[in-house]
């Protein structure tokens, strides 16, 4: 099937090795100094097409994730005039700087990254509040992708919900597209739609992301199944998330549930990072958590565990 | 097969709503990748039915004609079924 088509990993030995040794050659805390480094870090766009179906959640939890594993990572909100991905991750009291101050010239790059407050190789470019799409264009988000890549292993760009030029703009610079999308007619359709404009912009073969499965729904017939979804859209999976209340509760305290080792959304976006990083990880639809009666089971130390936690 | 599906009761019971919305979008992504309106879907199985009948007697109530997604790309797939008697009504 597709998984024949290229497998979920892109990162070929010689390339992990080629991030380790300019990894390696990099000097701790180097992110400060804005030196070109050459790090030719990767830009990822986490685009959708319908709104509301998890794209700053993936961002900023796919960003946690790697953060964690040791990577270098700078998260871009490209969604001008609705800034969100700094109150998910709890930065929005950190802001000084935005990405149109940084096009427009009035600040220096270093100066809008804003770090993390946990994990100190965590960084976000807030987008502007007052301003609209229209105040960054294509040619200057591929100029600052390119600084970016060379500053950081990873470049993740959360994408405005739409086709137009917020969208355009988030994929200008990228080298790979996610996509998220949930489980319904309506995310599912758009995301259709954006697949062939990532074609038409003649990027590789975007990668998707179905988030927000209801496994009960989905045992009763009631909710498309992953199988349901890639059959339609005919693109490779990279990650199946489960419909998860602690993405809520996480989201309300602006800490990313990948960083909860508790929380099952959590572990498939950590998951989703380790296939980034070519790790090769088996693509299983989420299972019903378990009830009472098993945890009770658990808690005795009998049945086992039902989902082993890496890390 | 189908005897199975009505001895279980399988048949009466509604289609689960995950089929009907897979369906729905299946049908709703071709017409916007191939603009294949419910009209000429119609003319093409007016069609189907027309000129194969004049080779062999088809059950025009259960002649199907659907597009479906595969991996390989969007197909035009007719289900054409044949009536036992197998000659053409003149």
């Amino acid at each position: 099937m597709w998984l024949s088509r290229g497998g979920l990993s892109d990162d070929t030995p010689s390339q992990s090795m080629q991030r380790l040794v300019a990894r390696r050659q990099r000097k701790e805390g180097a992110v400060e100094t804005e030196e070109a480094r050459d790090v030719q870090g990767r830009v990822i766009t986490i685009t959708s097409g319908k709104g509301g179906v998890g794209k700053t959640t993936t961002t900023a939890n796919l960003g946690a994730a790697l953060a964690a594993r040791g990577r270098s990572v700078v998260l871009v909100d490209a969604d001008i005039g609705l800034r969100n991905l700094d109150i998910v991750l709890g930065l929005e009291n950190r802001i000084v700087y935005d990405i149109v101050d940084i096009v427009e010239g009035r600040c220096r790059l270093r100066q809008a990254l804003i770090r993390d407050k946990r994990l100190s190789n965590l960084y976000l470019i807030p987008a502007a509040q007052t301003r609209d799409k229209e105040a960054v264009s294509p040619q200057q988000m591929r100029e600052l992708c390119s600084e970016l890549r060379r500053q950081f292993d990873f470049v993740l760009i959360d994408s405005p919900a739409g086709i137009e030029q917020g969208f355009r703009n988030a994929i200008a610079g990228a080298d790979e597209v996610l996509i998220v999308t949930n489980p319904e007619v309506s995310s599912v359709r758009d995301a259709d739609r954006i697949i062939g404009l990532v074609e038409a912009a003649e990027l590789p073969v975007p990668r998707l992301i179905v988030n927000r499965i209801d496994p009960t729904l989905v045992r009763r017939g009631d909710m498309l199944s992953v199988d349901d979804v890639t059959d339609i859209l005919s693109i490779p999976l990279i990650g199946l998330v489960p419909d998860d209340e602690t993405i809520i509760t996480s989201t309300n305290r602006g800490e990313p549930a990948a960083l909860d080792p508790q929380s099952r959304a959590g572990q498939a976006f950590r998951d989703i990072a380790a296939r980034l990083l070519g790790e090769e990880i088996p693509l299983l639809p989420p299972t019903e958590p378990d009830g009472a009666f098993r945890r009770f089971l658990r808690a005795l130390g009998l049945g086992g565990r039902s989902k082993q936690v890496v890390h | 097969m189908g005897w199975l599906d009505n001895l279980f009761g399988r048949r009466s019971q509604p289609q689960r709503s995950a089929q009907v919305a897979k369906q729905r979008l299946v049908e709703v992504l071709v017409q916007d990748h191939v603009k294949l309106t419910p009209e000429v879907m119609e003319a093409i199985r007016a069609d189907i039915y027309r000129i194969l009948s004049r080779h062999l007697d088809i059950d025009a109530e259960r002649l199907e004609v659907r597009i479906m997604r595969t991996e390989t790309g969007d197909r035009l797939v007719a289900n054409v079924p044949v009536r036992r008697a197998g000659v053409p009504r003149r």
